[in-house]
């Protein structure tokens, strides 16, 4: 090779390899940051005054998030897990009952932080 | 109140189809922007309050919304869920990329997730999630 002349050798598999360990090296900070936000708005709901204790001591403690990657693809899950008691914990109170109004604490928690998120998974 | 609800409210009372699904309410349609809806209301009835997320949709010369809604639908539990899913298809007719007249805007998109199931003890439950996006129309 002449001197002053460069090689870069362009190896996709590499590259794909060093994106995804970044992602997913990220996205457990996004995770956590979209699980910490919903607990925030979870923990700040008032109405019903009698769900207090059902909502900060069972929801917020099941509140949690998970990720998996492929080769392909890493996923972000944030909400309620499921307990011994039920399986639907939470769904009521981010989409209402025929008897309850809706508190919405998982989506906001994404989509109000979408700006953010994307900086997050971008590792700014 | 919301750019959206008179809008969504008018959409679906002037199709006759739903309304002719749906119970009355003091004599108008049971399509309530009010969550709960009132106690002494009778099912099959629709419930659309309020916006779970709204986020600027805005350019250097223009401004806009997008919004998520829910709209819940709700019958009581009979052991068919054939009208309630007929008006949950019916309210996504209405809404799923289907233009709103919105006082002040200008209708860009809008597109319906669902619909999912909501069911509880004694009432079936659906619930259909709307995304819009609207401009604010020029002059308004």
């Amino acid at each position: 090779m002449a001197a002053g002349t460069y090689t870069l050798k362009w190896t996709p598999q590499a590259v794909k390899k060093a994106v995804m360990g970044e992602l997913v090296a990220n996205g457990e900070i996004v995770g956590k940051f979209v699980e910490t936000e919903a607990r925030r708005r979870l923990l700040s709901i008032r109405d019903p005054e009698w769900g207090m204790a059902y909502r900060s001591q069972l929801v917020a403690r099941l509140l949690t998030y998970e990720m998996e990657s492929s080769n392909k693809e890493v996923t972000i899950r944030v909400g309620v897990r499921p307990s011994q008691s039920g399986r639907h914990h939470g769904f009521y109170i981010e989409l209402g009952s025929k008897t309850a109004p809706a508190h919405p604490f998982l989506r906001p928690a994404v989509f109000q932080n979408a700006a953010h998120i994307v900086a997050l998974l971008a590792g700014r | 109140m919301s750019i959206l609800t008179q809008a969504i409210y008018d959409h679906l009372a002037a199709d006759g189809i739903l309304v002719a699904l749906l119970s009355s309410y003091k004599g108008e349609p049971a399509i309530f922007t009010i969550d709960p809806a009132p106690g002494d209301a009778s099912t099959p009835y629709v419930v659309t309050a309020g916006e779970i997320v709204q986020t600027p949709f805005d350019s250097k010369t223009t401004r806009g919304r997008s919004l998520v809604r829910d709209v819940r639908i709700y019958d009581e539990a009979s052991g068919s869920a054939i009208v309630i899913e007929a008006i949950a298809e019916r309210v996504r007719l209405l809404l799923h990329r289907q233009p709103l007249s919105i006082g002040g805007y200008e209708w860009i998109i809008s597109d319906c997730g669902g619909p999912i199931v909501a069911d509880e003890r004694d009432y079936y439950g659906r619930i259909i999630s709307l995304s819009l996006t609207a401009e604010e129309a020029i002059g308004s």
